[in-house]
Protein backbone atom coordinates (compact mmCIF):
# COMPACT_ATOMS: atom_id res chain seq x y z
CA UNK A 1 0.00 0.00 0.00
CA UNK A 2 2.74 2.37 1.01
CA UNK A 3 4.77 2.55 -2.20
CA UNK A 4 1.52 4.17 -4.12
CA UNK A 5 1.23 7.08 -2.24
CA UNK A 6 2.58 10.67 -2.64
CA UNK A 7 2.86 12.81 0.30
CA UNK A 8 3.74 16.90 0.70
CA UNK A 9 4.91 17.89 4.00
CA UNK A 10 4.93 21.67 5.26
CA UNK A 11 6.32 22.81 8.24
CA UNK A 12 8.49 25.75 9.09
CA UNK A 13 10.79 23.90 11.14
CA UNK A 14 13.12 21.76 9.34
CA UNK A 15 13.37 18.90 11.87
CA UNK A 16 9.72 18.48 12.14
CA UNK A 17 9.38 17.67 7.91
CA UNK A 18 12.76 15.69 8.59
CA UNK A 19 11.96 13.30 11.41
CA UNK A 20 8.51 12.81 9.57
CA UNK A 21 10.19 12.82 5.86
CA UNK A 22 12.70 9.78 7.66
CA UNK A 23 9.34 7.77 9.46
CA UNK A 24 7.15 8.06 6.66
CA UNK A 25 9.78 6.82 3.91
CA UNK A 26 10.44 3.68 5.86
CA UNK A 27 6.65 2.60 5.43
CA UNK A 28 7.21 3.10 1.73
CA UNK A 29 5.76 6.16 0.80
CA UNK A 30 7.08 9.07 -1.44
CA UNK A 31 7.49 12.25 0.69
CA UNK A 32 8.97 15.56 -0.41
CA UNK A 33 9.75 18.45 2.50
CA UNK A 34 8.92 22.32 2.23
CA UNK A 35 9.84 24.36 4.93
CA UNK A 36 8.55 27.87 3.12
CA UNK A 37 4.38 28.19 2.10
CA UNK A 38 4.99 29.63 -1.29
CA UNK A 39 7.78 26.67 -2.35
CA UNK A 40 4.83 24.33 -1.43
CA UNK A 41 2.40 25.40 -3.42
CA UNK A 42 4.21 26.37 -6.75
CA UNK A 43 4.98 22.52 -6.37
CA UNK A 44 1.00 21.76 -5.14
CA UNK A 45 0.43 23.29 -8.86
CA UNK A 46 3.36 21.45 -10.58
CA UNK A 47 2.23 18.11 -9.25
CA UNK A 48 -1.02 15.93 -7.32
CA UNK A 49 -0.07 14.81 -3.99
CA UNK A 50 -2.26 12.37 -2.67
CA UNK A 51 -1.54 13.56 1.25
CA UNK A 52 -0.76 16.77 2.36
CA UNK A 53 0.38 17.47 5.85
CA UNK A 54 0.75 20.99 6.70
CA UNK A 55 1.41 23.08 9.53
CA UNK A 56 -0.93 26.54 9.95
CA UNK A 57 0.98 29.08 11.30
CA UNK A 58 3.85 30.19 8.45
CA UNK A 59 5.36 33.02 7.36
CA UNK A 60 3.40 34.04 4.09
CA UNK A 61 0.49 31.60 2.63
CA UNK A 62 -0.98 30.29 6.08
CA UNK A 63 -2.27 26.39 6.38
CA UNK A 64 -5.67 27.39 6.07
CA UNK A 65 -4.84 29.14 3.39
CA UNK A 66 -3.40 26.51 1.66
CA UNK A 67 -5.82 23.83 2.59
CA UNK A 68 -8.13 25.86 0.24
CA UNK A 69 -5.76 25.76 -2.73
CA UNK A 70 -5.28 21.97 -2.55
CA UNK A 71 -8.97 21.35 -1.88
CA UNK A 72 -10.12 23.75 -5.31
CA UNK A 73 -7.06 21.76 -7.28
CA UNK A 74 -7.96 18.27 -6.66
CA UNK A 75 -10.70 17.68 -3.74
CA UNK A 76 -9.59 14.04 -3.34
CA UNK A 77 -6.56 15.27 -1.96
CA UNK A 78 -6.20 14.62 1.69
CA UNK A 79 -4.90 17.29 3.94
CA UNK A 80 -4.12 16.78 7.56
CA UNK A 81 -3.26 20.17 9.63
CA UNK A 82 -0.43 20.09 11.90
CA UNK A 83 0.00 22.95 14.85
CA UNK A 84 1.10 24.10 17.73
CA UNK A 85 -1.77 26.49 18.05
CA UNK A 86 -4.68 24.50 18.26
CA UNK A 87 -7.85 25.53 19.27
CA UNK A 88 -11.63 24.28 18.71
CA UNK A 89 -12.00 27.03 16.54
CA UNK A 90 -9.23 26.74 14.24
CA UNK A 91 -10.37 22.88 14.46
CA UNK A 92 -13.75 23.86 13.16
CA UNK A 93 -12.48 25.51 10.33
CA UNK A 94 -9.96 23.50 8.98
CA UNK A 95 -12.75 20.29 9.08
CA UNK A 96 -15.08 23.69 7.34
CA UNK A 97 -12.64 23.45 4.79
CA UNK A 98 -12.32 20.21 4.25
CA UNK A 99 -8.86 18.87 6.33
CA UNK A 100 -9.18 15.24 6.49
CA UNK A 101 -7.84 15.51 10.21
CA UNK A 102 -6.35 18.00 12.55
CA UNK A 103 -3.65 17.11 14.70
CA UNK A 104 -2.17 19.18 17.87
CA UNK A 105 1.56 18.99 18.28
CA UNK A 106 3.48 17.76 20.18
CA UNK A 107 2.25 14.36 18.88
CA UNK A 108 4.10 11.11 18.22
CA UNK A 109 5.23 10.45 14.98
CA UNK A 110 3.48 6.85 15.66
CA UNK A 111 0.03 9.09 15.88
CA UNK A 112 1.14 10.69 12.55
CA UNK A 113 2.19 7.49 11.28
CA UNK A 114 -1.47 6.08 11.95
CA UNK A 115 -3.43 8.96 10.25
CA UNK A 116 -1.54 9.21 7.29
CA UNK A 117 -2.37 5.03 7.02
CA UNK A 118 -6.15 5.93 7.80
CA UNK A 119 -5.73 8.99 5.36
CA UNK A 120 -4.29 6.70 2.00
CA UNK A 121 -7.36 3.92 3.39
CA UNK A 122 -10.00 6.38 2.45
CA UNK A 123 -8.48 7.17 -0.68
CA UNK A 124 -8.15 3.68 -1.55
CA UNK A 125 -11.82 3.25 -0.92
CA UNK A 126 -12.76 6.18 -2.82
CA UNK A 127 -11.13 4.98 -5.77
CA UNK A 128 -12.33 1.38 -5.56
CA UNK A 129 -15.62 2.90 -5.54
CA UNK A 130 -14.96 5.28 -8.86
CA UNK A 131 -13.89 2.23 -10.58
CA UNK A 132 -16.95 0.03 -9.75
CA UNK B 1 0.74 -6.77 11.03
CA UNK B 2 4.26 -5.15 10.80
CA UNK B 3 6.60 -8.51 10.51
CA UNK B 4 10.29 -7.05 12.16
CA UNK B 5 13.19 -9.07 10.59
CA UNK B 6 15.11 -8.52 14.18
CA UNK B 7 14.69 -7.56 17.67
CA UNK B 8 16.88 -4.38 17.35
CA UNK B 9 14.43 -3.82 14.31
CA UNK B 10 11.60 -4.34 16.70
CA UNK B 11 13.04 -1.98 19.05
CA UNK B 12 14.50 0.76 16.55
CA UNK B 13 11.20 0.96 15.49
CA UNK B 14 8.95 1.54 18.78
CA UNK B 15 11.64 4.66 19.40
CA UNK B 16 10.87 6.18 16.41
CA UNK B 17 7.07 5.69 16.82
CA UNK B 18 7.60 7.09 20.09
CA UNK B 19 9.28 10.08 19.12
CA UNK B 20 7.80 13.19 19.88
CA UNK B 21 7.33 16.18 17.48
CA UNK B 22 6.76 19.85 18.81
CA UNK B 23 7.62 23.33 17.97
CA UNK B 24 11.29 23.39 18.90
CA UNK B 25 10.89 26.94 20.14
CA UNK B 26 8.95 26.75 22.77
CA UNK B 27 8.10 23.28 23.48
CA UNK B 28 6.50 23.83 27.06
CA UNK B 29 3.95 26.42 25.84
CA UNK B 30 2.57 24.03 22.83
CA UNK B 31 2.22 21.34 25.23
CA UNK B 32 0.37 23.57 27.49
CA UNK B 33 -1.98 24.70 24.14
CA UNK B 34 -2.30 21.05 23.77
CA UNK B 35 -3.83 20.62 26.66
CA UNK B 36 -6.06 23.05 27.06
CA UNK B 37 -6.85 22.17 23.12
CA UNK B 38 -7.60 19.10 24.74
CA UNK B 39 -9.59 19.87 27.75
CA UNK B 40 -11.87 22.10 25.23
CA UNK B 41 -12.86 18.89 23.15
CA UNK B 42 -14.00 16.94 25.93
CA UNK B 43 -15.82 19.68 27.04
CA UNK B 44 -17.49 20.02 24.09
CA UNK B 45 -17.90 16.22 23.96
CA UNK B 46 -20.07 16.50 26.98
CA UNK B 47 -22.01 19.55 26.19
CA UNK B 48 -23.04 17.37 22.92
CA UNK B 49 -23.82 14.18 24.83
CA UNK B 50 -25.99 16.19 27.63
CA UNK B 51 -27.70 18.45 24.81
CA UNK B 52 -29.12 14.76 23.28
Amino acid sequence: MGDSFEILILDDESIVGQRLKSALEKEGYDVEVFVRSNEAATRLEEKTFDIVVTDIRMEGMDGIQLLEKVKLKSPETKVIIITGYASMDLAREAASKGAFDFIAKPFRIGTMRDKIMKAAKALENERAAVRN
Amino acid sequence: MKIYRSPMEKILDKQQRDEVISNPKEPLRTLLRKVSFTLSKWTDGLRKLFKH
